[in-house]
């Protein structure tokens, strides 16, 4: 009897158990963050501790996605609907996804205080056929970045770095008297989409609107519309070479990075990013940076390069996912995020910099444009990288490189 | 043991190469024969990696069979593979020749020489781009100091790069081949080469007349399997390069992956691969009929 | 007198090329090296000599990643892979050197086929694969993959191995009353274990130096490889002192292991590959 009876007891609380364990079986889900693990986790870690006190039924499990292997992986993953339930990746691959359906549209989930505390030209970056894909999350403006004491040896005003393409190519003049170092550092690595960004910054001041016509799915600049402007583009972008440094077509950004912390050139055009490298001299002001010098338009804009979070269609708790996703997005979450390197996102976030270098980026968003984004995106920056190098080279004329990438562009969107 | 009757074990005979091959074959056929058949099926259509095959399209991949720009990649391929195979027969023997008698210090030697073979390929490509850049690079700084040089050689610069990406090529490959060669040279015997030093014949005379006959079995192996894997070389060439400076050294490797990951366009990269397959297998014939009945291959 | 000297030529040059050959080959090592010992801030600025001596990067690497884990993956799949192609290698290499029979020159040259074949080329029919016979993001999956396109040189190998074994011995073997697989394990093994070891170290580098087969064939952390892991650190602002660092600890145990096996590889190679 007594046997039975603990026989019983056992059974009970087995069942107990399980049932509770049924009742609050937490929700694991998967969160890939493409970029460097050893940053990541820093950033990452509590954050995902801080979301499970406050949500004890979401379990969050970090996995790391490098970029060197993340196109493969995407591509697997999304083959066999395998694709972390939260993930950050960039638009053009993951609107390429969209159009295979595999990507879930965050319409429904995304609430008025986010839409609004977010730039604009933010939540635009996200959308692709009238859904919004993504919600961004990272993002670089470009910028000039500068050597205050070179400027000042070559007898040029620290305080007001150029602003038009002409002073720009004056300053490089003057630059170009000091010894044993280079105006500018250029960058022409095959990787396309580093020199296209540049390029289509730079257009969108010469045209004096976005580089991208999303009514056409296509690139303004590979129009007739746009031809004369992006002309004069690369044919700006041809003259700097005279002020590079040698054999910049081996030269990626990070690279020249370390040539303008180096005091090897004195002028370098880049992203966000160049701030991790150089944090002391920013602050004590021997480098600085400024809005991108204007074209024809007079207008100092440039283009927007974003990376932010989507979920899958595959995900199987897409209200935890996204749970989680804007528990990421509260502006203490965002700023600690920023430390990987992005401008501002939210105008909350925005607030919090309101001197230094940090002021300048977010100034350089009042006039930008989210970068032109479509599914084919990888492949025509494919195109451009190629025949960017070819111009930077002098192998060929800006006209002719305009051709060429119209043709190419036409070739791929058909 | 029980008896079996004679046709039985004339079965059993006949069966038992096969039985041995089996588990090998069985790997071969799902890991490179199902997708071998798949690539096969995704040349001939509209396919990409998300969604596998989407429809048949009247051969459209063939077409950039004929476009100058894969037929350019063919040629860097080719270049790349001729130079770098040649390569590292040259200095693999050379290297061997210098290690295989006794000198001072030839234990620690034999040890370095082997080191780039243990090195990842993705990871040795890394590290060779602290060595070319063209600003800081090892390579560059040292020949500054030295005043061998007055500007920075760009290693990787349009008319530089296939020439650099060779010379890695070789870095890498060689330690397979001195390590082939020195063992093959241990095989020759002592006393011919005593002899024929008695008889006044010079160093070159007897590496061709004496030594090389004895290494050459092991020389030909080791070169068909250098020349497979350099055919093979993807991530070193992609991590250096990525193909350029203006496709310059766009092998067809990184043509198949461009193809795959970057456009999209899986029947396209399918397409390539199959003219690869196409190519080896021609040349393994050829390799074949050059090979007398028991040769390794 | 006059060959004296000339041995001394000889000499001397053997000296030259060797240096040559050691500098080359060392140069992008040295470089690794020196780039692991320098501050972030001061990449790029020397090459030639280390600056910064920052030893605490061979420190902070096994917690900035998880070193310690990919060098186990590495181990599992160099280790396993190599296990599995030298059994394989041995009955494959044995029907090939006993056996005449059928198909026995369309074996050779899928062999040769599969160590050609551009991994490129297969890895995504081979992902598809793997991933409908439910073994992605495991070892096994991965380690099939690779088994299976580096089988051919210990094949080979294994083949000129028993050419080089008279069959007479195998005759007495079976005279005495041994069957086949017994006279294989008992009589002709013993006499190629040099072979099987050199295979084995062949297989096993092999093995050590895969990046595209597991990146794409698993996702796990805990399945993460050295090399996929290291790479992994690559972006638009690389520590690339963490990176060289790691990549040089990563070469590390290979080493240690090829001058356990130098000698034993180096013999190995000769008496199998001449008859």
């Amino acid at each position: 009897m007594k046997k039975l009876f603990a026989l019983l007891l056992a059974l009970a609380m087995v069942f107990t158990l399980a049932g509770t364990a049924l009742a609050d079986d937490p929700v694991t889900i998967t969160l890939v963050r493409t970029g460097t693990p050893e940053v990541l986790h820093d950033i990452f870690e509590p954050m995902i501790e801080a979301f499970e006190a406050e949500h004890p039924n979401i379990k969050v499990e970090l996995q790391d996605l490098g970029w060197s292997d993340a196109t493969q992986s995407l591509q697997t993953w999304a083959s066999s609907d395998t694709l972390p339930d939260v993930m950050y990746h960039l638009p053009g691959t993951i609107f390429n996804l969209a159009t295979m359906d595999k990507i879930l549209d965050l319409t429904p989930y995304m609430d008025d205080e986010l839409k609004e505390d977010m730039f604009p030209s933010m939540l635009e970056a996200g959308q692709f056929e009238g859904k919004q894909y993504m919600a961004i999350c990272n993002a670089t403006s470009l910028m000039l970045w500068y050597n205050a004491d070179l400027f000042e040896q070559a007898g040029l005003d620290p305080d007001s770095p150029p602003t038009t393409w002409a002073e720009m190519l004056e300053a490089c003049e003057a630059l170009s008297k000091l010894d044993g170092i280079k105006p500018l550092g250029l960058y022409a690595s095959p990787a396309g989409g580093e020199t296209s960004f540049v390029f289509e910054s730079l257009f969108t001041t010469e045209y004096g609107g976005s580089a991208w016509d999303p009514e056409a799915g296509g690139y303004v600049y590979d129009t007739e519309e746009g031809k004369e402007a992006a002309v004069n583009t690369l044919q700006f972008l041809q003259d700097l070479t005279a002020y590079a440094q040698d054999n910049y077509v081996e030269y990626g950004r990070f690279d020249c990075r370390t040539l303008l912390t180096n005091g090897d050139v004195a002028m370098v055009l880049d992203g966000i990013n160049m701030a991790n490298q150089m944090p002391d001299q920013l602050a004590d002001g021997s480098m600085r940076c400024a809005l991108l010098p204007a074209g024809a338009s007079g207008i100092q804009s440039t283009a927007i390069n974003c990376g932010g979070w989507y979920i899958p269609t595959n995900c199987e708790h897409p209200d935890e996912a996204w749970e989680f996703l804007r528990y990421t997005m509260q502006t203490e979450n965002q700023l600690a995020h920023a430390k990987y390197g992005s401008v501002p996102i939210l105008k909350s976030e925005a607030a919090t910099y309101t001197d230094g270098y940090m002021a300048t980026v977010a100034a350089s968003l009042e006039n930008s444009y989210a970068e032109g984004i479509c599914a084919d995106t990888d492949a025509l920056w494919e195109v451009n990288g190629e025949q960017l190098q070819l111009l930077m080279m002098g192998e060929q004329t800006a006209e002719e490189t305009w051709e060429a990438i119209s043709e190419g562009h036409a070739d791929i969107l058909g | 043991m029980p008896k079996r009757t004679l046709r039985q074990r004339h079965a059993l005979r006949y069966a038992e190469p096969y039985i041995y091959l089996a588990p090998t074959i069985g790997l071969f056929v799902f890991i490179l024969l199902i997708p071998l058949y798949n690539l096969f099926k995704y040349s001939l259509g509209d396919s990409n990696i998300v969604q596998g095959f989407k429809e048949w399209n009247n051969f459209d991949n063939f077409k950039y069979l004929a476009n100058g720009r894969f037929l350019d990649s063919l040629k860097v391929t080719g270049i790349y593979v001729l130079f770098g195979v040649l390569g590292v027969v040259f200095f693999g023997t050379i290297v061997a020749l210098a290690l295989d008698k006794p000198i001072p210090g030839r234990g620690l030697f034999r040890c370095l020489v082997i080191i780039p073979w243990v090195v990842p390929q993705a990871l040795a490509a890394t590290m060779w781009r602290w060595v070319l850049n063209a600003q800081f690079g090892f390579l560059n700084q040292a020949l500054m100091a030295l005043g061998l040089i007055e500007e920075n050689i760009g290693f990787l610069s349009k008319d530089t790069a296939l020439a650099t990406v060779i010379v890695v090529r070789i870095w890498q490959g060689t330690p397979f081949m001195i390590m082939s060669l020195l063992s093959a040279l241990q095989t020759v015997p002592e006393d011919i080469h005593e002899a024929a030093s008695l008889d006044g014949v010079n160093g070159l005379q007897r590496f061709f007349y004496i030594t090389l006959p004895f290494i050459r079995p092991v020389l030909l192996t080791t070169t068909v399997i250098v020349t497979a894997w350099t055919v093979q070389i993807f991530d070193s060439v992609y991590i250096l390069t990525s193909g350029g400076p203006a496709r310059a050294t766009q092998l067809v490797a990184l043509e198949i992956y461009s193809k795959a990951f970057t456009q999209n366009d899986l029947g396209t990269a399918c397409a390539i691969a199959l003219v690869v397959l196409a190519i080896i297998m021609v040349l393994s014939v050829i390799k074949s009929k050059f090979d007398e009945e028991g040769g390794l291959l | 007198m006059k060959r004296k000297t000339r041995r001394r030529w000889m000499l001397a040059g053997r000296y030259a090329v060797i240096a040559f050959w050691v500098l080359f080959t060392l140069m992008p090592i040295y470089t690794a090296w020196v780039a692991s010992l320098t501050k972030f801030e001061n990449l790029g600025k020397s090459f030639l000599y280390p600056v910064d001596w920052a030893w605490e990067n061979w420190v902070n690497i096994w917690t900035r990643v998880d070193m310690l884990g990919y060098l186990k993956s590495t181990f599992i799949y160099a280790i396993c892979s190599a296990l599995i192609a030298v059994i394989l290698a041995i009955f494959a290499g044995y029907a090939l050197s006993r056996f005449r029979f059928r198909g026995k020159k369309v074996y050779s040259s899928t062999l040769l086929v599969t160590q050609v074949l551009p991994q490129v080329v297969i890895v995504v029919p081979v992902f598809m694969l793997v991933n409908k016979l439910h073994l992605y993001d495991t070892y096994a999956g991965v380690i099939l993959t690779i088994v299976a396109t580096s089988m051919a040189f210990p094949t080979m190998l294994m083949r000129s191995f028993f050419d080089s074994v008279p069959r007479d011995l195998e005759q007495s073997a079976a005279i005495d009353g041994c069957n086949r697989v017994q006279t294989l394990f008992r009589v002709v093994l013993p006499i190629t274990l040099p072979g099987i070891g050199t295979s084995f170290g062949l297989a096993f580098f092999s093995g050590w130096g895969q990046y595209l087969y597991p990146m794409v064939l698993t996702r796990s952390n805990a399945l993460t490889p050295v090399t996929v892991g290291i790479s992994r650190m690559i972006d638009n602002q690389t520590h690339w002192e963490s990176v060289m660092t790691g990549t040089l600890i990563s070469i590390v145990p290979a080493v240690l292991i090829y001058l356990l096996v130098q000698k034993s590889l180096i013999r190995g190679m000769a008496s199998g590959a001449v008859k």
